[in-house]
């Protein structure tokens, strides 16, 4: 089940909710509570994942335990823990890149190996990447490995689990041990759900309605200069909201349960330039990613032009882990090489006033992001090419995109939607403080609540329409 | 105020907006799901619209089908064949979605007879790689109302653009009349005002399209057929007997032949039409009619691509079911219709041949 879905609203998050705090007097209740609820959670989705994930978690803590125990012992400690490491990515390697692998030896070698058609485990690259930093960590001496419930509790904990963010044992540890936290607190509870409706409403309200612009524009065969804008500004609107959306819903729901989950989204089209970009947008794989590939390749610590690889080598992992496609490989790349760029520049660009910089930065991930959703460079070249189509201005098939084969709309209402909706939201991404910056300073007023039962409602109003977490496809 | 008046107020707040907004869908009903009053006049969809019509309209009999079926004119059959017909449409209509709707219309009436086509090219994908894009909320029992009551399509398509339209009759102003088409319940799904008509239509259809449009691949094209038909059979035989079902295969034009002739599925879809006829023999209630080999076949001013033809030609049709033309009462009846669908696909090859030999090509 997703977070926007009427089981999880009405059923699953009040239950556990309930369960988790009337067992307040034993936390060894309330944790079994809690991790029978989020692996229920994740086998919702496809029992058949269930397996892969208790695997990987017995696996995972079996290996910690012993690096722990045997510390003393250098050499075992290290072949555990690259066992560990191993294991991790060979588990997310066969999952997630079997195919895309033997695709590409086919194509290079002109062979003719079968494809698996591997069902993907949803949130494997999340919960693979969270225990790979746990078992670096535990090698590192950084982390004290805990009981096996309370391991499994910080791998499985539902609010994170298919999707992020991705936290660290030592972030959550404390708060899963914290006696203070076993008991209900109001106040965490009312700033939690004004954070989950809020992010419900980005997901379901705005992400998946500006979805409809987004599917049409990429499934054309060709586009005006318009449309093809329209197309790209949609998708960059609607990842931000569903990515940060689902994040803030996280968010919400930990803080429900008393435990602060990371922030991951930080106003990020906002951003100056794209290595700032990088420090706002998914916070908490930039974070993993800066700790467990850029450090150990030498980080900045090796001269320029091997900091300038790193940052490459970097961005190609990240763009590979957000999929198996060459896509995704190219879009990681190219943001790499965006930084680089700036790097080398940096002195020029800071005297650059600062609405340039934002402006600059922000097109330049709009462009980014249509690698990112096309399925195939043909396809983004469709879009690129129409984004410089100065050939062909009308506004015609803008009013297609919003087509939807419920309702025809007149040509002039479907364009109003359609410009009223998009520039709308990019003067909220522009202008407005972001959710947890307004969770900061909330305070429980008559306004807030009726704001905050109106959104609700009408989030509660399109959960009826079907759709996924963009992010649930890694 | 505390954070547990707040955290109360804000729930109560939440519960009594939905039990309004849920009220409000229940009294207005946009889509005819607990009843039908003919003073309303709201918007139709035909994936949201039909479900609730068949429950709650009053008729006697049923078109229901694909795009084949979408421009035939209730007020035609209520002058030839004195019948009040209610339309049930989704253009591209997949052969489980008409067998649902098959059996749904069984059980929630008592009518007479069901008209539906055999649209052969729906035939091609197996059952169980067919869409099936009825919504299911408005097809469950009750205990799924909840994603009506409180739906999105609900409250932002229909809802507003029925107030709309109420609005607009109340302050006497006129409705547009794409709007004013769409609430008229006896032209659901049709199309026939939007396209252009024409031998140099569809001659442009292809030079655009080829014979893209139409990727109906002959390697195991037999078996997913026979998967549809056994289906379809399977259905028809757990209806009631005392409503009358008529099953026509619709006119495709002779240029669909020369489609399927090239590309190795003719004799397949020859061989669909006598298995159906054959298994139908089985069932009392059943009636069949083709229209593959009309003359008005190889006439493209009727048509506006090699398969979908004019209003006048569902308009004829009607008279057809009324007359008995096309009526197939022995298996050899479907020989003879093939040999003059092949013969007229013969000749309307030869007349456009430089044309579809330039822009037809199957790879």
């Amino acid at each position: 089940m997703v977070f926007s879905s009427y089981e999880f609203i009405f059923a699953f998050l009040p239950i556990v909710f309930i369960g988790y705090f009337c067992a307040y007097k034993s936390r060894l209740l309330q944790n079994i509570i809690l991790v029978a609820g989020s692996l229920f959670f994740y086998a919702y989705f496809n029992i058949s994942y269930l397996p892969i994930m208790l695997s990987s978690i017995v696996v995972n803590y079996l290996i910690g335990y012993f690096i722990d125990k045997l510390s003393h012992k250098k050499s075992i400690a290290k072949l555990l823990c690259v066992t560990g490491v191993l294991f991790n990515i060979g588990l997310l390697g066969y999952f997630k890149y079997y195919d895309f692998f033997v695709e590409n030896i086919n194509s290079v070698f002109n062979t003719d190996f079968t494809l698996k058609h591997i069902l993907l485990p949803l949130g494997i690259s999340f919960f693979t990447f969270q225990q790979l930093s746990f078992v670096i960590s535990v090698y590192k001496k950084e982390e004290k490995v805990e009981d096996f419930l309370t391991y499994s509790l910080f791998v499985s904990f539902f609010p994170q689990l298919v999707a992020g963010p991705i936290v660290s044992y030592s972030e959550m540890m404390p708060q899963f041990l914290d006696k203070e936290n076993r008991r209900f607190k109001i106040d965490n509870f009312s700033k939690g759900l004004y954070i989950f409706v809020l992010g419900l409403f980005k997901k379901i309200a705005i992400a998946d309605t500006i979805n409809i612009f987004v599917n049409n524009g990429f499934m054309s065969d060709e586009l005006s200069f318009s449309a093809g804008w329209i197309t790209s500004l949609s998708y960059t609107l609607q990842i931000y909201f569903d990515f940060s959306g689902y994040s803030d819903m996280a968010i919400g729901i930990g803080k429900m349960f008393n435990i602060d989950i990371p922030l991951n989204f930080n106003s990020p089209y906002k951003s100056q330039s794209i290595g700032e970009f990088w420090k706002r947008w998914h916070i908490t794989l930039g974070r993993a990613l800066r700790t467990f590939i850029y450090i150990p390749l030498g980080g900045n610590r090796k001269g320029k032009a091997r900091m300038y690889l790193n940052y490459l080598s970097t961005f190609l992992l990240s763009g590979l882990w957000h999929g198996a496609n060459w896509t995704f490989v190219l879009w990681g790349g190219l943001n790499g090489l965006c930084i680089v760029f700036e790097k080398i520049f940096d002195k020029i660009i800071v005297k650059i006033p600062k609405w340039v910089r934002i402006a600059s930065t922000f097109l330049i991930t709009n462009a980014l992001w249509v690698l990112f959703r096309a399925e195939s460079f043909d396809q983004a070249l469709m879009i690129y090419k129409s984004m410089v189509n100065f050939s062909n201005l009308g506004l015609a098939d803008v009013a297609d995109l919003a087509v939807d084969g419920i309702m025809g709309l007149p040509t002039p209402i479907a364009l109003g939607y359609v410009f009223a909706l998009v520039f709308g939201l990019l003067m909220v991404v522009f202008l407005s403080k972001n959710v947890i910056q307004k969770a900061e300073t909330f305070k429980p007023t008559i306004r807030n609540a009726v704001i905050v039962a109106a959104l609700f409602t009408i989030s509660i109003l399109f959960v009826s329409r079907e759709s996924v977490f963009i992010y649930f496809n890694f | 105020m505390t954070h547990k008046k707040w955290v109360t107020t804000t729930i109560s707040l939440f519960l009594v907006m939905l039990l309004i907004l849920g009220s409000i869908t229940f009294v207005v009903d946009p889509l005819y799901q607990y009843r039908y009053d003919e003073n309303d006049n709201y918007y139709l969809n035909s994936k949201f619209s039909c479900a609730g019509l068949i429950k709650n309209y009053p008729y006697d009999s049923v078109m229901l089908g694909s795009s084949m079926t979408q421009n035939f004119d209730p007020d035609v059959f209520e002058k030839k064949m004195g019948l009040d017909l209610l339309k049930v449409n989704i253009g591209g209509m997949t052969v489980p979605e008409t067998c649902f709707y098959l059996e749904y219309i069984n059980r929630h009436s008592d009518c007479k007879k069901v008209f539906f086509s055999v649209d052969l090219q729906r035939f091609a994908t197996p059952p169980d790689e067919a869409e099936f894009n009825i919504p299911q909320y408005l097809i469950n029992g009750y205990e799924d109302d909840y994603r009506y009551l409180l739906g999105s399509e609900v409250y932002t398509r229909f809802l507003p653009v029925d107030l709309l339209i109420k609005g607009l009759e109340i302050a006497n102003i006129e409705i547009p009349y794409s709007f004013e088409k769409a609430t008229d319940i006896d032209e659901l799904g049709s199309w026939y005002e939007d396209y252009s008509y024409g031998e140099d239509v569809v001659l442009n259809h292809l030079q655009t399209n080829g014979f893209g449009a139409y990727d109906i691949e002959a390697k195991g094209l037999g078996a997913s057929v026979n998967e549809n038909i056994d289906l379809l059979i399977e259905t028809l035989s757990a209806l009631d007997k005392d409503t009358e079902y008529i099953l026509f295969f619709p006119p495709y034009s002779s240029l669909f032949w020369v489609y399927a002739k090239q590309n190795g599925i003719f004799e397949i879809f020859c061989d669909a039409k006598e298995r159906i006829f054959e298994l139908a023999q089985e069932l009392e209630n059943v009636t069949i009619f083709d229209f593959h080999n009309l003359e008005l076949t190889a006439d493209f001013e009727n048509y506006r691509d090699i398969s979908h033809y004019t209003k006048d030609i569902n308009d004829y049709l009607v008279e057809c079911f009324a007359d008995g033309t096309g009526i197939v009462t022995v298996a050899e009846q479907l020989t003879t219709n093939k040999a003059e669908v092949s013969a007229k696909a013969d000749l309307t090859y030869l007349k456009y041949k430089a044309h579809i030999d330039t822009y037809c090509k199957i790879e």
